[in-house]
């Protein structure tokens, strides 16, 4: 099957920080042997399937949308990828029109794919056979290719994912107040190879989460550090995560954060923790699996018999 | 061995655009087993390697590189590798950065060894001590290799994409295009990230590789690399006082301006480009190694005296 991620409505500046986000799905399905057109500005027909990564604050683009399902119907095929919390204000105030025009769109999209287990907001919207929760799970390909395995070699103490505010701040300034050299991940200034290079070089990668009304933690950050060979300090604040992603880090409270990251270099096994999470990964998630799973919906299996 | 990369001095914009030529030397340098740090945020003492692509248009910042290395003389191994053109005063003296090309000129004969993308050895050799400066030259890198590539030609719905910014000089060839009833897009790396550029340029029928503008000198081989690596068919712009073909330009089509877009409309109509591109990139892969390269720029930059030296010193 083909399948076709329109990101037109994305700035090329955000695309820079969303391949954590979409590279493991490309990979994924790679893997399960589909085509995937990573960036279309064009629409196709079935027996391709278009995907589009929820952000629909261009009025004419949502009209688009619309008028193509209206006109074509099932020769038509969308889904959706849903990726925030509609209830996290930060995110979704930005745009006034944003949920609501998700909303609408999802109401006529053929399949939606959810980072976040919000079943009965999407269900109520669009209907239970239509929405698949989508974990992140291990990918080959998407292993960095130089994890660094000599603990003299990781040069840099300790890296936050994500970008500094306030609430984050107070993790790394106690972690500098500890003695230990702390960056952080500037996703607007440093390009992908340079992020990479420095997931891999960190004894420890922070994942916090921007602010304490954040309710569900991101799994495409802990995914991409594990996959660096990071052992990953995670904030523990989403119970739903318990038996997913924070299994494979070390996760820890927000006030101790810093003193964790302290014991845990000072402790120098840095190194093989990363590594034995990354191997725990491996063996008991599969990215290509759990894509194969989002993929049991009605329209997908339609166009896999050959059906428009 | 340690190569450290630092790029402090550069923005953001410039570190994406510099990706393209960055990365195949990084892969090079760790397929000789070599330990790459691709963004330092400082100097390391010898033995270790530290080296700084050249953009210096702060006197301050050359000053302190210099009085680092008095101070460190024994201590400190630096290279500068220069991916522009160091005659293009257009460039290296344009209204923001003045002191760009003079401070390019102050530090160079301090360094232990000066590589460069482009043809353009001699003319910095002038001003190092003999011996120091090579040209890296661009060859097969399997890590750019996209593992993927594109075989159904209709999934290569693009037919032609322009690799790099948007100016004048390749909008004329674009308006051509599309008057000839081709469709076209951009892939410009300071906006586009690599996972989706490759993308973009796979699922091309050719990919055009142009001078930004009518007075450059140099074809840089960024869009070949990128062309080549993604199975697709790259045309390449060839002029009266163009150097010799660099070795990824050989496996390219070469045609004058003036000419360039009726030659892509006849191989795009000629539904052979996937076939041809094939073939380059079979040459290619078999004839120019990446790596090789660099170990060539390595040997012919003193590399082996400059490691000699400094273990001895330690």
């Amino acid at each position: 099957m083909l399948f076709n991620f329109v990101l037109i409505p994305h700035h090329h500046s955000s695309l820079n920080f969303l391949g954590d986000l979409l590279e493991p799905i490309y990979l994924g399905l790679e893997e399960l042997g589909h085509e995937v057109i990573r960036y279309s500005e064009r629409f196709h027909f079935a027996p391709a399937a278009n995907l589009f990564l929820e952000f629909f604050v261009d009025e004419v683009f949502v009209d688009t949308i619309f008028r193509m399902k209206k006109e074509h119907g099932d020769k038509f095929v969308f889904g959706v990828l849903c990726t925030e919390d509609p209830d996290d204000e930060l995110v979704m105030s930005v745009y006034p029109n944003r949920r609501r025009n998700m909303e609408r769109v999802l109401g006529i999209a053929d399949f939606v794919w959810t980072l976040i287990p919000l079943f009965s907001y999407y269900e109520q919207i669009c209907g239970r056979e239509r929405v698949r929760l989508l974990p992140y799970g291990y990918c080959a390909a998407y292993r960095h290719r130089r994890i660094i395995m000599d603990p003299a070699l990781r040069d840099i103490d300790v890296m936050l994912y994500g970008n500094e505010n306030d609430y984050r701040k107070a993790v790394t300034d106690a972690v500098r107040r500890h003695g230990l050299t702390c960056i952080t991940s500037d996703r607007e200034g440093f390009p992908a190879f340079v992020t990479d290079d420095l997931l891999r070089r960190a004894k420890v990668v922070l994942d916090i989460r921007r602010g304490p009304q954040v309710k569900f933690m991101s799994r495409t950050r802990a995914h991409k550090a594990i996959h660096c060979g990071a052992a990953v300090i995670a904030e523990l604040f989403d119970a739903g995560e318990l038996e997913g992603m924070y299994r494979y880090t070390e996760t820890c409270a927000y006030e101790d954060m810093a003193e964790r990251c302290h014991s845990l270099i000072n402790d120098g096994d840095f190194v093989e923790r990363g590594l034995a999470h990354l191997r725990e990964f491996e063996a008991e998630t599969s990215m290509r699996e759990n894509l194969r799973r989002a993929m049991d919906v009605p329209a997908l299996a339609r166009l896999g018999r050959g059906g428009a | 061995m340690i190569f450290n990369f630092v790029l402090l001095n550069h923005g953001s914009t410039r570190l994406k655009a510099m990706r393209d030529l960055l990365a195949p030397i990084f892969a090079a340098l760790e397929e000789m087993d070599h330990h790459v740090i691709q963004y330092a945020f400082g100097f390391l003492p010898a033995p270790a390697v530290n080296v700084l692509v050249e953009f210096f248009p702060k006197d301050e910042l050359v000053d302190s590189i210099l009085a680092l290395r008095a101070e460190r003389r024994d201590g400190l191994i630096f290279g500068v590798l220069c991916l522009d053109d160091i005659d293009d005063l257009a460039l290296m003296a344009e209204a923001g950065t003045p002191r760009r090309r003079d401070n390019l000129l102050r530090l160079l004969p301090a360094a232990d060894f000066v590589w460069t993308s482009l043809a353009q050895a001699p003319a910095l050799a002038a001003h190092c001590p003999p011996g120091r400066v090579a040209q890296i030259h661009y060859g097969f890198c399997a890590s750019e290799l996209n593992q993927r590539i594109v075989s159904d030609p209709r999934l290569r719905g693009t037919d032609v994409v322009l690799y790099g910014a948007e100016t004048p000089y390749r909008l004329a060839i674009v308006d051509d295009l599309k008057r000839r009833g081709l469709q076209c897009a951009f892939s410009d790396p300071r906006t586009m990230p690599p996972y989706l550029a490759s993308d973009v340029v796979s699922h091309a029928k050719l990919l055009l590789d142009l001078r930004d503008r009518a007075g450059d000198r140099f074809l840089s081989p960024a869009g070949a690399m990128r062309g080549l690596h993604n199975g697709t068919l790259v045309v390449s712009e060839l002029w009266d006082e163009a150097p010799p073909a660099s070795p990824c330009h050989k496996f390219t089509m070469r045609e004058a301006y003036a000419v360039l877009a009726g030659r892509c409309e006849q191989v795009v109509r000629s539904g052979q480009s996937a076939r041809i591109a094939e073939t380059a990139l079979a040459g290619f892969r078999s004839q120019h190694s990446m790596r090789d390269n660099v170990a060539a720029a390595m040997a012919a930059a003193g590399f082996p005296r400059l490691l000699r030296d400094a273990y001895r010193r330690r």
